[in-house]
């Protein structure tokens, strides 16, 4: 039986067109130069890949293209963002303070922690039960010494749409700088740096059909906004990210991006209407269902609890044919939970039995069907055997 | 996804007893044990015939396949057993005999406990009616 995938959040199958343009930077014949190496055509053969990717991901940010710093993830870039921004400002007291939230993704959280470790205060303001961040507490915790506030575009969990220009408004007149996660907004959203307001963004190419291995910061050229790097040694990508740049990558980054330019306008409404079509499917069939997050939400990403089933148990009913992520409570041994759903304050029954359903390219809506049908099945099943199947509301 | 042994996957897939008794029977136990908070919330029925046999076992369980299993294979091995035999299968044995791994053997111990729970209500209950 065909596996149908709806773990897109997760990565992105590579588009043929990435593809076919990377391979001639995998050749043994021409592609192989070091962009550093300007002596001769194969180098510079190479430099002018990069820097023709370079102007790619710039324009689909809509910003200028030295703002581009090439890494090897999104984790990278979120780290050198928030490490390298940091410790610049500490090393010349500049400031101390950093704001992001609780439900951040654990790049964030976990660089967040280790600028804690080095001296740095931290400030994690929580959402409300949709998940939405509230800008008063936003406002009434920035302080003086704020350095940075770091928040995602779109969570990555449940999809909620953080309200980045509002926050970038409330920083208007503070010295604190912006970052902003824009990894699953990329293809789905529109991505404007000027737009956005920020000056920091973090993106990743295997999450909307570029090659894994490859990430981009950017950080706002004029005037260069500093940063520490994280590791030394040649003066690569401005120094900020010494190393030999990956030219296959990185033009597959750069193709990723264009052709994330090229579906957005048709991406966007085909995804949500993908999306509205599995939750409908479900309210239709009577399961007991809750939705994880609020409006505004990200077009490709649905977060579903099915309360009253356990979640490891109903992956195991479906997952012969779909592809979703569980809700990491599920299938953690620690059953712990995911800290966006708890941060979110959804209960027990509905941390446990919580699934990211995310759409792409590839998605269809016979697809679509399949999943709302094999769901609707497992979800009867193991609910005919549950304690809390009188508990739970079961949807007409 | 997880990969779960043949035998928890038979009966994951196929559980025998599932379901509930009316309560208030003959030499009849039913206890509950678990909590959603914990993964697994358990409730174990078990009747014992009038010369002191299981004959009755059902259940409802909210955890993990192995837990559903483990409940399927105490409905599939428990009757026809007398109290201390049925006290023997409920005691470490099931964990074994699905091939659970160690580190979800605590669920276990949540459906063994409950089977004991029924089973010393049944047989106090039979006792008394004796």
């Amino acid at each position: 039986m065909r596996l149908i995938y709806m773990d897109h959040a997760a990565t992105t199958p590579l588009d043929p067109v990435v593809r076919e343009g990377m391979l001639p930077w995998l050749g043994s014949d021409s592609g192989f130069g070091n962009p550093a190496s300007a002596t001769h055509g194969y180098g510079r053969a190479a430099s002018a890949a990069v820097d023709h990717a370079r102007q790619q991901v710039a324009s689909l940010l809509q910003a200028p293209a030295e703002g581009v710093v090439f890494t090897g993830s999104a984790t990278e870039a979120i780290n050198l963002a928030i490490l390298g921004r940091l410790r610049f400002v500490m090393q010349r007291n500049r400031g101390r303070h950093i704001i992001t939230c609780a439900t951040e993704h654990s790049a964030v959280l976990g660089a967040c922690e280790q600028a804690q470790r080095e001296g740095a205060e931290l400030t994690v303001l929580p959402v409300d039960g949709a998940g939405r961040l509230s800008l008063s507490a936003l406002r009434s915790a920035l302080r003086d010494d704020t350095a940075l506030v770091s928040l995602m575009l779109v969570n990555n969990e449940t999809g909620v749409v953080h309200d980045i220009p509002a926050v970038a408004a409330a920083l208007r007149d503070h010295p604190a700088r912006l970052h902003v996660d824009v990894t699953q907004a990329i293809g789905k959203l529109p991505v404007d740096v000027s737009a956005l307001g920020a000056d920091l963004l973090s993106l990743s190419a295997h999450k909307f059909h570029g090659p894994k291995g490859i990430g981009a910061l950017w950080r706002c050229p004029r005037p260069r906004l500093r940063l520490q790097p994280l590791q030394f040694g040649g003066g690569q990508e401005w120094g900020e990210r010494p190393g030999t740049q990956a030219v296959h990558q990185i033009v597959g980054l750069g193709l990723a991006c264009e052709q994330a330019a090229r579906h957005l306008g048709s991406e966007g409404p085909r995804l949500q209407a993908l999306r509205d079509r599995l939750e409908q499917g479900l309210w239709e069939a009577g399961i007991p269902l809750q939705r994880n997050g609020g409006v505004p939400r990200a077009p490709h990403i649905s977060n579903l609890s099915f309360p009253g089933v356990h979640g490891e148990a109903l992956l195991a009913e479906v997952s012969s044919t779909l592809a979703i992520a569980a809700g990491s409570a599920c299938t953690s041994r620690s059953a712990r939970g995911s800290h966006v759903l708890r941060a979110m304050g959804v209960g027990d029954a509905g941390l446990l039995s919580a699934f990211r359903f995310s759409f792409g390219r590839d998605s269809n809506a016979d697809d679509i069907d399949e999943a709302v049908a094999v769901l609707s099945r497992g979800v009867r099943r193991l609910l005919s055997f549950s304690p809390l199947g009188d508990e739970v509301e079961t949807h007409d | 996804m997880t990969e779960y042994p043949a035998a928890v996957l038979r009966h994951f897939r196929e559980p025998v007893g599932a379901g509930v008794f009316a309560p208030d029977q003959l030499r009849f136990g039913t206890a509950a044990l678990g909590t959603v908070k914990s993964g697994t919330k358990v409730v174990f029925q078990l009747g014992l015939s009038a010369d002191g046999l299981v004959d009755r076992v059902g259940w409802l369980v909210f955890g993990c396949p192995s837990t559903v299993a483990c409940c399927s294979w105490f409905a599939d091995m428990l009757p026809g057993h007398d109290v201390s035999q049925a006290k023997e299968l409920l005691h470490g044995q099931v964990a074994d005999a699905l091939s659970i791994p160690r580190d979800v053997r605590t669920r276990v111990l949540v459906v063994e406990d409950a089977g004991m729970m029924a089973l010393r209500l049944a047989d106090e209950d039979r006792q008394k009616t004796r």
